[in-house]
């Protein structure tokens, strides 16, 4: 199944840095698996915690309700043994942390976390979810009178912004605190021919719950979510929503993460055995059958952006809703022997051209926090602007790229539009990268590269601000963090110079950065 | 209304006001009631830098101040939590924690000392929320968009003069944040076994106790967040439940502590 990343992002409260964020998310792209997880603010080491949840689950996806306890032992341990060095480091140092630090310890306190896991299979999507992180599922219903688009939309695990308190469920790094069972379900994809998405919008608590307030307030929240595709439209995004006067979205660390499931061939649905959804694409009509009623609180379809209430208050419209989607479908079973051909052709069209805009928009997301895989399935793509207090009254979630240029291995990159002095010779490989500007002679272009910390002059840069790094002279600049990839290897720094660092926690000996150069024309 | 999370963009204010009057040299939970009161803010205080740190760093996500009065006022001290967190002045307790597989075992716990007990002279409560309202009008100036200022109040006796008092304490609750206006709780520790009274909605079963009245009418209604954290608790919070213990033994009095400290702390 093609899952497109349309983004993910996380951000901090409001007047603290990036490093003080204890919320995380992964990607998986080979395997199809994405992750968020909000370590909680007042437990121990939260931070470490998280991001244990969601890399090990991008590694170990087989997670479920039988060997959750099991999942967690591996990285429980791995925190407690982080934990136990950081806090002989505080001690070794004197640090003003150590005495709260050691009480703790000493005390056997957990970190905690709130925990979102999707893996996309053939056929269906396995969810893994523990606390007030919420996945939302939303379908566009595109009205042929007008160019506004609606959503329908799915949450789980929570209904509403009354459901948020102060205790949500967790995953605890002590065993003895291994206190909630986490929901696992499959929802089942079946894809006929259609023109819309199916979108995954994982949240943590914050953004969670300021998108149930804005449903309730028939506020419009989904098309604004997909069109962020930048760091800087979510910083925007998030600042905005705080700092708005009617609905606010509290100061706590936010994540996002938009994912887009197109259309597909059709395939049977496989029910696993205590939650049986179904979740059916196909002309237009989405089908979600729950049929098992143990679990009420995991399902509930709602219905976003003005047409109607929410299905908790009004639950014989989805009834009906389900009856009509019944009856298109057997309409469009009639239809579908005729647009087989069609299909087919059009499948084989569309896929030449997500490869090209997958490989695009690798290059293009910043805050994407993974290892870039160039076997992967997982597109991402790219939409416009938005200001979130505009009403928005188009649906232009247009896929655009910035124009991309291959650079052939033996280029000579320099350092400014003089084309003089020299930055890189020879490119020891072709690239591809994104033009950002052009003169009569000369582009200018950049592209994403990583180097590893002894590579930086780290604390020794004067003029570097926070958001910088400065590269030694002749280091060898990656296009993948690891030089066993030959072929990712770009060039050969000539003088030592400052770049862009970017936001890249996977592995930590690894700086990424934004690196700009100019070419000849 | 008190919607704000703390935080190092906007911090809160949690003032803790201890009686030191000669009257908390009486026993009271095995020591005396100046020592445990002492011992007992020390903790909360540990537990508010606890509430801060995150990871290897503390956050300054609120000042933290302590007002004695006694013999006259005395501010205590009145830091960021970061700089609270520098007192090197600890003492080694034990205690006794749960081991994960059923049993207990005791562990060494630090405890900073910031407090020392003091009794001495009368209750000159009213001069004591005079001199919180300067701290506090401060803050609110300086951090007008913040979580409201918290105010604890920890006590054994009558104040020397109820109508001051009454009217500081009440000029004190009007001071206020665009979140909401100051909250004070108080806390009338004693060793009296009967007479107990916990965040009442009313004043109808005491209404004879002119003390009690008192420290009820000055008390605030508690807002949602401590509603829900003091529930968190233990305690029986009903609608209108004001920020009030009476005749409280050790273990409530750290109950109030806690949840008047931890609850804007979430």
């Amino acid at each position: 199944m093609a899952v497109n990343l349309i983004f993910s992002g996380r951000t901090q409260k409001e007047n603290e840095t990036i490093s003080d964020c204890q919320d995380y998310f992964q990607i998986n792209k080979k395997e199809s698996c994405f992750a968020i997880a909000d370590g909680a603010s007042q437990s121990f080491y939260p931070s470490i915690w998280a991001e244990l949840l969601v890399n090990h689950f991008c590694k170990n996806p087989d997670i479920d309700e039988n060997n959750w306890k099991k999942w967690l032992e591996l990285i429980q341990q791995k925190w407690l043994q982080e934990v136990k060095n950081q806090v002989e480091k505080a001690k070794r140092e004197h640090s003003s942390i150590w005495v709260t630090n050691q009480n703790r310890l000493n005390r056997f306190e957990s970190a905690t976390s709130t925990f979102i896991g999707l893996q996309f299979t053939e056929n269906k999507v396995k969810v893994s979810i523990v606390g007030d992180s919420c996945l939302f599922i939303a379908r566009e219903q595109t009205q042929k009178s007008s160019s506004n688009n609606s959503y329908s939309v799915d949450s789980y695990l929570l209904q509403n912004s009354s459901d948020f308190g102060n205790r949500p469920e967790y995953f605890a790094s002590y065993k003895k605190n291994n206190d909630f069972e986490p929901h696992c379900f499959d929802i089942g994809l079946e894809s006929k021919k259609c023109s819309e998405n199916l979108y995954f919008i994982l949240a943590t608590d914050a953004l969670s719950e300021y998108i149930f307030k804005c449903m309730e307030k028939k506020k419009k929240i989904f098309q604004t979510l997909l069109e962020i595709s930048s760091p800087k439209q979510f910083e925007d995004f998030v600042a905005s929503a705080r700092n708005a006067n009617t609905i606010k979205m509290k100061n706590d660390d936010v994540t996002l993460m938009v994912l887009a499931v197109g259309d597909r061939s059709m395939v049977q649905s496989k029910k696993r055995e205590r939650e049986n959804q179904f979740l059916s694409i196909g002309g237009g009509d989405i089908t979600l059958t729950n049929e098992t009623t143990e679990n009420n609180d995991s399902v509930s379809p709602s219905s976003d952006e003005f047409e109607q209430p929410p299905a908790e208050n009004n639950p014989e419209s989805t009834l009906t809703k389900l009856k009509k989607q019944n009856r298109n479908l057997n309409l469009q079973l009639l239809i579908l022997g005729v647009v087989v051909v069609s299909l087919l052709l059009f499948i084989v069209i569309d896929k030449i051209s997500s490869n090209k805009e997958n490989q695009l928009a690798n290059k293009n997301n910043e805050s994407l926090s993974t290892q870039p895989d160039p076997n992967s399935k997982v597109t991402e793509s790219k939409s416009t602007p938005t200001n979130l207090e505009e009403e928005k009254t188009t649906s232009d979630k247009v896929t655009k790229f910035e124009p991309i240029k291959k650079l052939d291995k033996g280029t000579t990159i320099y350092k400014d539009q003089e084309l003089k002095q020299v930055l890189i010779e020879p490119l020891l490989n072709s690239h591809e990268v994104i033009i950002i500007e052009e003169g009569e002679d000369w582009i200018k272009f950049q592209i994403e590269l990583y180097a590893d910390e002894s590579l930086l002059n780290l604390n020794q840069c004067k003029n570097c601000t926070a958001d910088e790094i400065e590269i030694k002279p002749n280091s060898k600049l990656l296009g993948f963090p690891d030089p066993n990839y030959t072929e990712k290897i770009f060039g050969q720094l000539k003088d030592q110079s400052r770049f862009k660092k970017l936001e890249f926690s996977l592995y930590k000996i690894w700086y990424k950065f934004r690196f700009e150069g100019y070419i000849k024309k | 209304m008190y919607q704000e999370l703390l935080s190092s963009a906007k911090p809160g204010f949690i003032i803790i006001m201890i009686d030191q009057s000669s009257s908390m040299s009486d026993s009271y939970a095995n020591s005396t009631k100046a020592e445990f009161a002492a011992l007992a803010v020390n903790k909360v205080i540990e537990e508010i830098i606890l509430s801060c740190s995150s990871g290897s760093v503390i956050k300054d996500r609120c000042y933290v101040a302590v007002v004695g009065y006694g013999t006259g006022v005395n501010i205590i001290f009145l830091e960021k939590v970061s700089d609270l967190a520098k007192n090197t002045n600890t003492e080694t307790r034990k205690k006794k924690v749960s081991d994960g597989a059923g049993g207990l075992v005791e562990v060494n716990e630090m405890i900073r000392v910031f407090v020392k007990p003091t009794a001495s002279g009368g209750t000159p409560m009213a001069e004591g929320f005079q001199q919180v309202y300067k701290g506090v009008e401060k803050f609110v100036s300086n951090n007008p968009n913040s979580f409201p200022p918290i105010v604890i109040n920890i006590t054994d006796g009558e104040p020397n003069s109820f109508d001051t008092a009454t009217t500081e304490a009440k000029k004190l609750a009007q001071l206020k944040t665009t979140d909401g206006n100051v909250i004070i709780l108080n806390a009338h520790i004693s060793t009296a076994s009967a007479g107990k009274i916990e965040l009442p909605s009313s004043n109808s079963g005491f209404s004879g106790n002119k003390f009690a009245n008192f420290l009820f009418d000055i008390s605030s209604v508690l807002p949602d967040i401590l509603a829900e954290s003091a529930k968190n608790a233990g305690f029986n919070v009903q609608p209108g439940a004001r920020g009030f213990v009476f005749n409280a033994d050790a273990e409530t009095l750290i109950k109030l502590l806690n949840f008047g400290s931890q609850g804007s702390l979430r």
